[in-house]
């Protein structure tokens, strides 16, 4: 599906001839702000654009169409379906994710269980509908550097957020599960627990990921990671976002079945993966994993890509191997 | 005897057409029940398996004989394939299943109201929505199942009286 048609599709047919104008632009879009009683912005590629009811894009509030609380609660049930009860955990985690991988992220009134946590959302109000933009060969320039002798190492992609960490992890799952130049097509297990990586609609992954890729959508990173493990026999597993004492624990569980892993971590430097890791180790040192205090980054991964944004690009800063020796830098 | 064969079809004609009524209304009894069905399996697939409508409405378009099978699988496709509106999608295609049956508007009422039941954050919440709609078909069809018999069996008589009266005055 292309698209302009994917994303008009996300609204009911009423509301579809103003957004004509603004999915002209869809490879530019980045974002759509929607919330009741307030103007609707649009983001393309940096700048900000409100939606008049006519649909034509300005660059002024004052013209812009102002939601109601009734075109709101249209938008949500028709992106759920009409069965928002269907979609009940992803509504209490605050997004789903619609045909196309776009997310939807909600806001509004939360309701809470007797213990505390959100039982569901019961006035959504505000919208956020996140583009999805999936870039084909935005790995290119790493995979060389994430082989040896064909094997794919255990690589650990880290930035801080919004560079582009699970756009490359994605692309880094397509390349290795079709094969490419630098090793033959290997069987990948994904763990996406905030159907990110996959972009999955009822299971169904919209973003390509390869021929040999299983995907765990939704799915909590420490359960996903083992069930894989068990059912799936994966020969690289992937998962977004590690950083707590749990995920590590799993994370070191698949190494040592042999497997490798490629995952992203939110940080800037070694010294944040180090803390990162060694943190998680510690906290989980007074439990079973003592053995495992004082780890090193390069014990458990053989190479970190960090990545930068500069100039509204998102680039590799530099790919560094287990022993801290810079590989590769894109700057 | 040419009169009287005139006679014999004028009355077989409108015994004939009484019993045509009467098929007519067993056909809306029947029509009835299977919308009761419907929202039953509906029920089902929601509380149990938490499938979407669309989703519910595709294992029906294969479970459903006519007028509803397709008419649920257009639903299906408009939804998954094409994006629509559901009450609109909905409303298009009960018609047109719709329009060569006997039903009353009353009853056909029935099914055009589905869409003003959804919308609800639980299954059990969804599923107990459509006991409104089950409860007003079973409503319907116990008033038309108590007076069948009575009916049936007045209509076949209006029906073989009138004929003998035609028949009586066209002599």
């Amino acid at each position: 599906m292309a698209r302009r048609e994917e994303l008009t599709g996300i609204f009911p047919d009423t509301m579809r001839g103003r957004w004509t104008q603004a999915f002209s632009q869809a490879e530019r879009l980045q974002e759509i702000r929607l919330g009741v009683g307030l103007p609707v912005r649009l983001r393309f590629s940096g700048e900000e654009k409100f939606l008049s009811p006519q649909g034509s894009l300005s660059g002024s509030v004052r013209d812009a169409w102002h939601v109601t609380d009734r075109e709101l609660d249209g938008i949500v049930r028709h992106i759920c379906r009409y069965s928002p009860y269907a979609f009940e955990n992803e509504i209490r985690q605050g997004f789903l994710t619609v045909p196309g991988g776009h997310r939807v992220g909600m806001a509004g009134q939360v309701v809470l269980n007797e213990d505390g946590t959100v039982r569901n959302i019961s006035h959504i109000r505000f919208l956020n509908i996140r583009i999805s933009h999936e870039v084909i060969g935005a790995a290119e320039k790493a995979m060389p550097w994430l082989y040896s002798r064909g094997r794919f190492l255990n690589t650990l992609l880290v930035s801080p957020p919004g560079c582009g960490k699970t756009t490359m992890l994605r692309d880094i799952v397509r390349q290795v599960s079709d094969g490419n130049p630098c090793g033959p097509g290997r069987q990948v297990g994904v763990v996406d627990e905030r159907s990110e990586i996959a972009g999955s609609f009822m299971g169904i992954p919209q973003n390509r990921l390869g021929i040999r890729t299983d995907v765990l959508d939704g799915c909590p990173k420490v359960q996903g990671m083992m069930l894989l493990m068990r059912s799936m026999a994966p020969a690289v597993v992937a998962v977004d976002e590690i950083g707590g004492r749990e995920d590590m624990s799993a994370l070191f569980q698949v190494l040592r079945s042999g497997s490798s892993v490629v995952a992203t971590m939110h940080g800037d430097s070694m010294e944040d993966v180090k803390g990162r890791i060694n943190g998680s180790m510690v906290s989980a040192s007074s439990g079973t994993e003592t053995a495992a205090q004082g780890y090193r980054p390069g014990d458990c991964f053989e190479r970190f890509v960090f990545l930068e944004k500069a100039q509204g690009r998102c680039r590799i800063r530099e790919i560094l191997g287990s022993d801290g020796r810079r590989l590769f830098s894109e700057t | 005897m040419l009169r009287l064969a005139g006679s014999v079809m004028v009355i077989a004609g409108c015994i004939g057409f009484a019993a045509g009524i009467c098929r007519e209304r067993n056909q809306r009894l029947r029509l009835l029940v299977q919308i009761r069905a419907v929202y039953e399996t509906m029920k089902y697939y929601i509380a149990y398996q938490k499938a979407t409508i669309p989703e519910a409405l595709m294992h029906l378009s294969e479970k459903e004989q006519e007028p509803f099978g397709e008419a649920f699988e257009a639903v299906y496709r408009g939804i998954y394939e094409g994006s629509e509106n559901l009450p609109a999608i909905w409303r298009e295609q009960m018609e047109r299943a719709l329009s060569g049956t006997p039903l009353k508007e009353q009853e056909k009422k029935l099914l055009y109201d589905f869409p003003r039941c959804l919308g609800f954050m639980e299954e059990g919440a969804q599923a107990l929505a459509l006991d409104g709609l089950i409860r007003e078909a079973g409503l319907q069809i116990e008033q038309m199942e108590k007076q069948r018999q009575e009916k049936n069996r007045m209509i076949m008589s209006l029906g073989a009286a009138g004929g003998v009266l035609l028949s009586i005055l066209l002599l």
